[in-house]
């Protein structure tokens, strides 16, 4: 669902991308983008390997010339400007460090090429300061070869935070870092974002990374925008199964089917179960124009039941994967579909139990099996 | 299949820089899977090089099945290796990328064929398999290489970080098929990984290292629930444990909590841990997700001791962190998702005395730990 921009003026500030696509060799890798960045807001560009971040990125910066379409800063057309007058900063997935440079001269390196007469008296300090949040401040005689995985890209990112840009673009930030670095560091650069004047676009492949950046997520798939929108749009209202599938952990079960009228009532019928949608679920169903449908089984709103129970899903326990305060239950159904379940509890549950599983009705939604879309009545 | 052991093994790249690995002893277990997990740049990788031969040790001796490599080169150790930046061959396809390894050692047509498609299968290239490898992206080559490393069925596979580069999805379902594959073959595999849910997923048992010290060996579920030391404990887990001090109270187990003006009393069978230390300090442990969260205000009914300072949602659950009123420090807490606090709301926190772990505040040993 992109926003319909196609009619109205430029947005007067930030960044703003019209009817952007880009086609190499005959392969559209980027289709009809539009997408505003308000000053001073992070909009999470979220997007499986391949989506076309790097390039819609690179597009930005000036890096590759869209095929079609324009780019926009603060009102002003900038889609033939060179990169050097764009004063667009991006931080490379791939880092892009100077291998001759210290961590330190890395980090100065985009200052010194915009400042005139040297560097302003504070600059030594913000760039400490910087090195310091990202825990690299020791490293900062280093050259990039004797540097980890995570330590490059932490310097990647400090080149990139220092500078005060129209725009900033980040390329995976923080990819390759722990869980615990990422989870400080998440906090820390929105901070720092917080206080900045310019749009930036975080992309990451990672759908919660994005949902707890993104003031806004722009959902990117096969070149395509599927959705935008603010986490919570995104988490409770995926606008398709793709979307759906990117966001969670595990994602969300789909099941394909198809919907049956009854009597007064609208069932859902697959190879595994059958079940009659519970009234929110029916009206939405009336959008659904033919009879495919997938049904969305979010990990977390099912439960296991032992014993005979005819409102439970037959299956039996695949893999158990054990995360310390949540374990990920694989089930099988007889004719071989698989549901993941997520719990904070699988005591004595073994491979190879039989299990029937149930379903809160508030944690299904419903997709429309021709097109992937999402159904959805708004009340 | 050879278990894999490292005997005090050191690695310095230059005389200027502390030493990368130190005095390492490790075992990887016959068709183990075995993760190294710290933080960055505490040494997994160059534990991983020196194993494959790519790096020379600096001290020590690496074992495989009894016998020592050190003095093999690369090519002569039987291993195969999944790096993150591992190079495919740019000018041929996906089949025959996969092959390559069973070419060279001249395996006949028809095995080839068959076991080239099992791999082919197990990744979902099969429809893709006569692409040229870059015309891929970086998922997709990555897949490609893990490929080429089962095909030939090595004594020991290496992976460094070989998911990083793959979105949620495919990340979920290789590290399952890679692990799935790894247990039926049952290679001998040591992964290197930042992230702690591919280990936790993937890994018989996950080394803990920090500054190229070893901290702890132990399988997932033990390393969550008993964390050997106050590092292990805030660094696995997300978001990491809660570290507090806690004052030792009278003998009936009571524990005061001088930061949130509250005591907690731990129960009979877990007593005798600290019932000897009086009067040394305790630091207290506590996961995000037990830590209690109530709303509160400024009247005396459930007055407020927090107050939410940012709120970072999660899909299902979310994360608060939260400034403690009395002193200002911060704790974090996880609710299921997506919940009702926002920044600014005052709350009352509460700390269930079941769920703390107990650590010594000088050495930041857990005090429960028996190994
Ligand atoms: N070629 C080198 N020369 C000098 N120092 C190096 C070299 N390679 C790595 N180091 C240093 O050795 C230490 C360990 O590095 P290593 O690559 O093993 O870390 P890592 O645990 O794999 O980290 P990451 O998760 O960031 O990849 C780091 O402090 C790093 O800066
Ligand atoms: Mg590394």
């Amino acid at each position: 669902m992109t926003a319909p921009l196609k009619s109205c003026k430029t947005a007067a500030d930030g960044l703003q991308l019209l009817n952007v696509s880009k086609t190499f060799d005959q392969t559209e890798v980027l289709h009809d983008i539009d997408l505003t960045v308000a000053p001073g807001e992070v909009l999470a560009l979220v997007g499986p390997s391949g989506a076309g971040k790097t390039t819609l990125c690179r597009i930005i910066a000036g890096l590759e010339t869209p095929s079609s379409g324009q780019c926009y800063m603060n009102g002003t057309d900038m889609t033939a400007m060179p990169p050097g007058d764009r004063r667009v900063a991006m931080m490379f997935e791939s880092y892009a460090l100077y291998p001759h440079l210290s961590v330190g001269d890395n980090v100065r390196s985009p200052l010194l090429a915009r400042a005139k007469g040297g560097l302003p008296p504070t600059a030594g300090q913000h760039i400490e300061q910087l090195l310091a949040v990202l825990e690299i401040a020791h490293l900062s005689d280093r050259l990039p070869s004797e540097l980890s995985g995570g330590q490059k890209q932490r310097t990647a990112l400090a080149r990139a935070l220092i500078q005060n840009p129209n725009a900033l673009l980040l390329d995976e930030p923080i990819s390759h870092l722990d869980a615990k670095l990422r989870h400080k560091l998440r906090g820390e650069i929105r901070q720092i974002l917080n206080a900045r004047p310019h749009p930036t676009i975080w992309s990451t492949p990672d759908g919660l990374e994005g949902l707890s950046v993104g003031d806004r997520i722009a959902v990117l798939i096969a070149g395509r925008i599927e959705q935008i929108g603010t986490p919570e749009d995104i988490w409770l209202r995926p606008a398709s199964v793709k979307v759906a599938r990117l966001f969670g952990d595990p994602p969300m079960n789909i099941l394909p089917g198809e919907l049956q009228d009854g009597q007064g009532r609208i069932d859902f019928h697959c190879r595994s179960m059958t079940m009659t949608l519970p009234p929110a679920l029916a009206a939405s169903a009336k959008a659904i124009k033919g009879r495919a449908a997938f049904l969305g089984l979010r990990p977390n709103g099912l439960t296991l039941h032992r014993g005979d129970d005819q409102s439970a899903i037959a299956t039996t326990v695949y893999s158990i994967e054990s995360f310390g305060k949540y374990a990920i239950v694989t089930l099988i159904t007889p004719p071989g579909d698989l549901i993941k379940l997520k719990t904070a509890d699988v005591q004595d549950l073994k491979l190879g139990d039989d299990v029937g599983v149930r379903y809160a009705s508030d944690q299904l939604l419903l997709f429309d099996g021709t097109t992937g879309r999402a159904a959805y009545v708004y009340s | 299949m050879t278990a894999v052991e490292f005997q005090s093994v050191s690695k310095r790249y230059s005389a200027e820089t502390p030493l990368a690995v130190a005095n390492l002893n490790l075992l990887c277990r016959e068709g183990e899977l075995l993760a190294l997990l710290g933080p960055s740049g505490c040494g997994k990788s160059s534990t991983l090089k020196m194993a494959a031969g790519l790096e020379d040790l600096t001290e020590g001796e690496i074992l495989f099945g009894g016998r020592p490599v050190s003095a093999l080169s690369a090519g002569r150790r039987n291993i195969a290796m999944v790096f993150e930046d591992y190079c495919l061959y740019p000018n041929l396809t996906i089949e025959d990328n996969i092959a390559f390894p069973l070419s060279v050692r001249g395996v006949d047509k028809n095995e080839r064929r068959q076991r080239v498609g099992d791999v082919l299968a197990m990744l979902g290239l099969h429809d893709i398999a006569k692409r040229k490898v870059t015309d891929l992206s970086g998922g997709a080559q990555q897949r490609v290489a893990i490929g080429r490393a089962m095909v030939r069925d090595p004594d020991l596979i290496l992976f460094d970080e070989p998911l990083s580069h793959l979105d949620g999805d495919q990340r979920i379902h290789l590290r399952a098929e890679i692990s799935r594959l790894q247990k039926t073959r049952g290679i001998t595999s040591i992964l290197v990984t930042h992230d702690q849910n591919e280990a936790t997923a993937m890994a018989d048992r996950i080394a803990i290292m920090k500054g190229g010290v070893l901290q702890q060996v132990d399988t997932p579920a033990r390393l969550y629930a008993r964390p050997a030391n106050t590092f292990v404990a805030n660094f696995i887990g997300e978001p990491p444990m809660n570290l507090f001090p806690g004052e030792i109270g009278d003998d009936a187990g009571r524990i005061t909590i001088p930061m949130l003006g509250e005591d907690i009393v731990i129960g009979d069978e877990r007593r005798h841990a600290f019932a000897a230390r009086r009067h040394s300090g305790l630091t207290l442990g506590l996961r995000p997700e037990h830590l209690i969260v109530e709303a509160a205000g400024d009247g005396a009914e459930r007055q407020a001791n927090a107050v939410v300072t940012y709120r970072e949602p999660r899909g299902d659950a979310d994360s608060l962190v939260l400034r403690i009123l009395r002193d200002t420090s911060t704790m974090v807490a996880e609710l299921a998702g997506p919940c009702t606090f926002r920044t600014g709301d005052k709350v009352r926190l509460r700390v269930p005395a079941a769920n703390t772990n107990l650590f010594d505040s000088e050495s930041g040993v857990n005090l429960e730990f028996d190994t």
